[in-house]
């Protein structure tokens, strides 16, 4: 494991701003992507936050596993909907045939709308929230969110816990060769599951030790004198960051207007042709 | 001497593209007590892995009892090869030491009556007996490292490394230790103590290996290598005092030649230095 956690390196506009900018981003769009019931505002709010996430970690945006995974949640929704939906009236019609599955039903338009529709908001929250991760140092995230009215000592831990897992992964190596070196062998799946006592018990003992001394460590240097320790870099907003906010909260301003002036935008009751679950006919 | 072990042209790079050994040859004889010894980095514990598979030779050839070592996996050579890691902590995982020992026991196949045998034989010859059902974390740090060699030392391997034996131990735990590999040796088997504790190397080992940055520079007897002042300097060790002072005093023009401060005093005794 070379990264623990989901940040990568780099200099775009997402990169140098807030943590807590990105938070209200996140929000804005989980909202705009769950005000109106059709695929097409999602779907484009899925594109953009797609952008959004090349401007910022370029082609790790694309290549990276849950972004894939993310796209193939959609197509799984599609299907299961497409067949399970209890919406569904309409049978959609593949080269002139309807496609049924025994047990299970036809293939209905109405179930792939609704399927589309869900699988697009999902993947924009999730999206949005890679954005976060993976421009965000595990340290910003932190800061962010003490400033936000998290207990400091809360956000400490976090961040001892993050910086430990290396160290502990080293010492599972370490413990897994001295075992081997005692004639462990796990050829099977039984053997396998045996060994973990050997390794767990080590493991488990040591870091234990480890919290111990770290403990008394940090108390010998003052931790936990004050609520309210000053920080070492102060977060603030900048430009940049009201820029963003500002925009991101007209988007939402706007799209909750329309919502409530035209309702949900919703024409799953008048579909009759694959073209329509994308555009009302 | 019969060998035990030999290492032919031994190089090995790890993933991350670091060469850590370069071109290393070495025999280990039956029944010795040696030591690797030489900077952090310079490939001591590399090399050591070698021997019971934890790590594979990336060219050359590892010889453990004429078996080569890629051929097969650490479980397998651990009967050929003990190891006993840093850490006693990082082995250390059962209810009583009865049953730590019996681990590594029970791994090579021993049942029954072989199995009893060779318990109480191990826990006689650490004189651990008496603490056989007591819980070994609850030891100190001096009783827990015996604890661990006791358990790799029951699979009587005709090898067995110990990595930094001596670090945290205070100095009755040293000479325990020390007695032990020499109860050991004894017994006829070889060990290999990787260390940076020079009094240490030289009151119990017989043969000194240095190493320095992945290669063997000098392998004699503790005498004639804290002696060699160039050897001590390009491998970055400190001698023990004993050497320190011998050398303080060859420029003097007093040669004396002693490993320990009794060696040292006959010395002074015999050439009628004492006035």
């Amino acid at each position: 494991m070379k990264n623990i956690t989901l940040y990568q390196p780099g200099n775009s506009i997402f990169h140098y701003c807030d943590s807590r900018t990105k938070l209200v981003l996140i929000l804005c769009f989980a909202v705009l992507a769950f005000l109106y019931f059709n695929p097409l505002i999602p779907l484009a709010l899925m594109l953009v936050v797609l952008v959004l996430n090349v401007v910022a970690t370029k082609s790790y945006a694309l290549t990276n596993a849950l972004t894939k995974l993310f796209l193939i949640i959609i197509l799984f929704f599609l299907v299961i909907h497409g067949f399970t939906n209890p919406l569904g009236k309409t049978p959609a019609v593949f080269w002139g045939h309807p496609l049924t599955i025994p047990f299970f039903g036809t293939y209905t338009l109405e179930g792939a709308y609704y399927g589309l529709t869900f699988g697009f908001r999902i993947a924009t929250v999730a999206l949005i929230t890679l954005l976060y991760v993976s421009t965000t140092h595990p340290i910003e995230v932190v800061r962010g969110l003490v400033k936000l009215g998290l207990p400091y000592n809360f956000g400490f831990m976090i961040l001892m816990s993050l910086q430990l897992i290396p160290i502990s992964n080293r010492e599972a190596k370490t413990i897994i060769s001295a075992q081997r070196a005692r004639g462990l062998v796990e050829h099977n799946l039984w053997e396998k599951l045996k060994s973990l006592v050997p390794l767990f018990v080590p493991l488990v003992v040591s870091s234990l030790e480890r919290m111990e001394t770290m403990a008394m460590a940090l108390e010998a240097r003052g931790f936990g004198y004050t609520e309210h320790p000053t920080q070492l870099h102060e977060v603030k907003f900048t430009a940049r960051d009201i820029i963003i906010i500002a925009s991101a909260i007209i988007l939402l301003v706007i799209g909750l207007v329309l919502r409530f002036k035209y309702g949900r935008l919703s024409w799953i009751d008048h579909l009759n042709s694959w073209g329509n679950i994308f555009w009302p006919g | 001497m019969a060998k035990v072990a030999e290492v032919v042209n031994l190089r090995y790079v790890y993933p991350g593209g670091v060469e850590a050994l370069k071109s290393i040859n070495l025999v280990l004889e039956k029944g010795t007590k040696v030591a690797i010894i030489g900077q952090n980095g310079s490939g001591k514990t590399t090399l050591a892995k070698h021997f019971n598979g934890l790590l594979k030779p990336t060219s050359g050839k590892v010889f453990v009892n004429g078996i080569d070592t890629a051929t097969k996996s650490t479980g397998e050579l651990a009967r050929y090869v003990g190891y006993v890691f840093q850490n006693p902590n990082h082995q250390l995982f059962s209810k009583t030491v009865k049953e730590e020992i019996e681990f590594g026991l029970k791994n090579i196949g021993l049942k029954g009556e072989a199995l009893r045998e060779r318990l109480i034989e191990t826990l006689d010859f650490f004189g651990l007996r008496p603490l056989a059902f007591k819980q070994p974390l609850s030891f100190s740090s001096g009783v827990r490292k015996l604890v661990a060699l006791a358990s790799v030392y029951a699979m009587r391997p005709p090898i067995l490394f110990l990595d930094e034996p001596t670090t945290g131990q205070d100095h009755p735990g040293k000479v325990k230790i020390g007695q032990m590999i020499e109860k050991m040796a004894h017994e006829g088997h070889t060990i290999v103590v990787i260390t940076h504790d020079m009094n240490f190397v030289s009151r119990f080992t017989e043969r000194v290996v240095v190493m320095a940055q992945g290669e063997i520079i000098r392998d004699g007897t503790p005498a004639e290598i804290f002696a060699d002042r160039e050897t001590m300097e390009k491998a970055h060790i400190e001698p023990p005092q004993i050497f320190a002072l011998a050398r303080k005093l060859a420029e003097d023009g007093i040669e004396i030649n002693a490993l320990s401060p009794r060696e040292m005093a006959a010395a002074f005794v015999s050439r009628g230095l004492t006035g």
